[in-house]
């Protein structure tokens, strides 16, 4: 049988007294690249911040690396790219001293960061194409750089598990291009990603597996349907045959829907 | 010229504006960024009712404020942590009791009006010297805690939820933040007094940002207006014959009418010299690819794969995606 990375079992969440996650199932085996997608509602996010031990379980158990993520010790082999839209809070803080706090499980209690703390956050500056912006105030980047600060503070973490809510959510384009060239190097490092989403966009041909959420449970669970899109789709002088692309589940109402 | 050094009673005011002016925008810089900037206030308030049981006692109304504070302000994180109130609900309830509390217990006290107004004011020059002595040991905690945990408080006043994944224990670093501005609302109770203090944690912090751009010079320039604006008000009220809290007050809101024009100007600067960011959000909402027509409508019988994009539905068409746009269809 195959390492999980995660494995969430039977797992139901209950908000404000509402079911929001109802017995769903959900493995992700080391190294592989799993999509969690739905519409708004769906319960997707919900199910991810429980994974990460962000919200309580009202049944089920959550195991990360075959410990349950509560007792978790080993903080450093979860990283996680919360939903959100800025990077910034009410003091100003730069692109480094954000990206630095990925680095908090590595740290010691009080003291400046080491040498492979620095080097860590250069590098995950480097992968997010941030390297100039180090000394900006993060409040200062575009919606689109924000995220990729969030994705380098993840990075610097150098963890095993990769767990992203939604970072293409309202980003443009080239920040889109950013994460899926990250996600790829992550992959080909035999970094686990967990990646919540509404629409894949570039990412999709680095997807392993999709799982698909509709009113807390799972709908779908399966190879990703291949959608590609981009310039080169303009060009199309085929026959319209008017027949399905693939056949069963994906067919009919829409899967994703 | 009189030397203000020659004076007891100006010696220890100096000292407790040194401690106060360090001390309250260490601990303010973390509520500004945790957006509860009026946590001291509502604090202040229900430290009135701590000084008024001191009062009532017969003990050290600065041990009883402390005690009390600490207690409100535990009470506040937890109502906020928790989720049963909001963080502003939460402050108000504890903010009228805490002042309605004040006033009656003082009442009870038998004191006046007078002693209530040393406190609520301020009145840095009558710190005796055993006061001096809690208020440096307090003094000298808040800054320990606050300067030597500062990447784990940054951490966790800048995104509790990606601190709590990191493994910091964020509920616990919350009450401390909580219990530490109370401490500090207590030490700056005998310079600017319980209503002015929220004013020497947020006014610096506010200040110092307009000219800042990171975290650590925010919290080092904020700490540097604290002192220069503590110190130079007890000075100056010793020469004006002003009250001394007041006067720090509006020393510090002085540094924020000179810092604001600085800093917008500083801000316009940057702006004309990188004219140009990178492209954002917009240049994808303005792609607008045009498919080819159509030998059908793409609907729910077409056959085609419909997959929700947004605020609509797109088809799966050979490879990519279609959405309908007026009389046409748009590459997505």
């Amino acid at each position: 049988m195959t390492a999980l990375a995660l494995d969430a079992a039977n797992v139901s969440i209950t908000l404000a007294g509402r079911p929001v996650v109802r017995r769903v199932d959900l493995r992700v085996a080391v190294g592989e690249f799993v999509t969690l997608l739905g519409v708004n509602g769906s319960g997707k996010s919900t199910l991810v911040r429980a994974c990460v031990g962000l919200l309580p379980l009202a049944s089920g158990t959550v195991t990360i690396f075959g410990s349950a993520v509560g007792s978790l010790r080993d903080r450093r082999r979860i990283g996680y790219v919360p939903q959100r839209a800025t990077a910034s809070s009410g003091v100003p803080a730069t692109v480094d001293e954000v990206i630095m706090t990925g680095r908090l499980a590595h740290r010691r209690l009080a003291g400046w960061p080491t040498r492979s703390d620095r080097d860590a956050v250069a590098a995950a500056l480097h992968q997010v194409g941030l390297t100039e912006r180090a000394d900006d105030s993060v409040a200062r980047l575009s919606g689109g750089q924000q995220q990729r600060v969030l994705i380098a503070r993840a990075l610097a973490g150098g963890a095993d598990l990769l767990v992203l809510d939604e970072p293409t959510a309202g980003v443009d384009a080239g920040t889109q291009a950013v994460l899926a060239s990250v996600l790829e190097d992550l992959v080909a490092q035999g970094v686990t990603v967990l990646l919540v989403a509404h629409e894949l966009g570039p990412l999709a041909s680095l997807v392993d597996r999709a799982v698909v959420l509709r009113d807390g449970r799972v709908l779908f669970d399966g190879p990703v349907p291949e959608v590609p899109s981009g310039p080169e789709s303009l060009a199309h002088d085929h026959p319209h045959s008017g027949q399905p692309i693939r056949a069963g589940g994906l067919h009919g109402e829409g899967i994703w829907r | 010229m009189v030397n203000l050094l020659d004076y007891d009673f100006m010696r220890r005011a100096l000292l407790a504006a040194l401690l106060t002016g360090l001390a309250a925008p260490a601990i303010g810089t973390y509520l500004v960024q945790r957006r509860l900037a009026l946590l001291g206030d509502g604090i202040g308030h229900i430290a009135l009712t701590g000084v008024a049981l001191g009062l009532l006692t017969g003990r050290a109304p600065l041990l009883t404020a402390v005690i009390v504070a600490a207690l409100g302000a535990v009470i506040i994180e937890l109502l906020r942590a928790y989720g049963r109130t909001s963080g502003d609900v939460a402050l108000a309830l504890l903010f009228y009791g805490g002042i309605a509390g004040g006033v009656v217990i003082t009442g009870l006290a038998g004191e006046s009006a007078a002693t209530l107004n040393s406190y609520l004011f301020g009145a840095i020059t009558t710190v005796s010297d055993s006061d001096l002595r809690i208020v440096v040991a307090l003094a000298i905690v808040v800054l320990t805690l606050g300067v030597g945990l500062a990447p784990q408080l940054f951490a966790v006043c800048q995104d509790e939820e990606h601190a709590e994944v990191s493994g910091v224990p964020v509920r616990a670093y919350g009450l401390l933040i909580a219990v530490l501005a109370a401490v500090t609302v207590t030490v700056s109770m005998r310079t600017v007094g319980l209503l002015l203090v929220s004013a020497l944690m947020v006014v610096p912090v506010a200040t110092a940002q307009q000219v800042t751009r990171s975290f650590r010079s925010t919290f080092a320039t904020a700490m540097a207006i604290g002192v220069i604006a503590s110190v130079s008000g007890v000075v100056t009220s010793f020469h004006a014959d002003t009250a001394p809290g007041p006067t720090i007050v509006l020393i510090a809101l002085a540094g924020f009418v000179v810092a604001a024009p600085v800093g917008a100007f500083a801000a316009r600067h940057r702006h004309r010299s990188e004219p140009f960011s990178e492209p954002d959000e917009t240049s994808v909402i303005d792609a607008h690819d045009l498919s080819e027509s159509h030998p059908h409508e793409h609907g729910p019988r077409c056959g085609h794969v419909a997959v929700s994009h947004g605020d609509h539905v797109d088809y799966v068409h050979d490879g990519h995606r279609h959405a309908a746009h007026g009389s046409h269809y748009d590459e997505h």
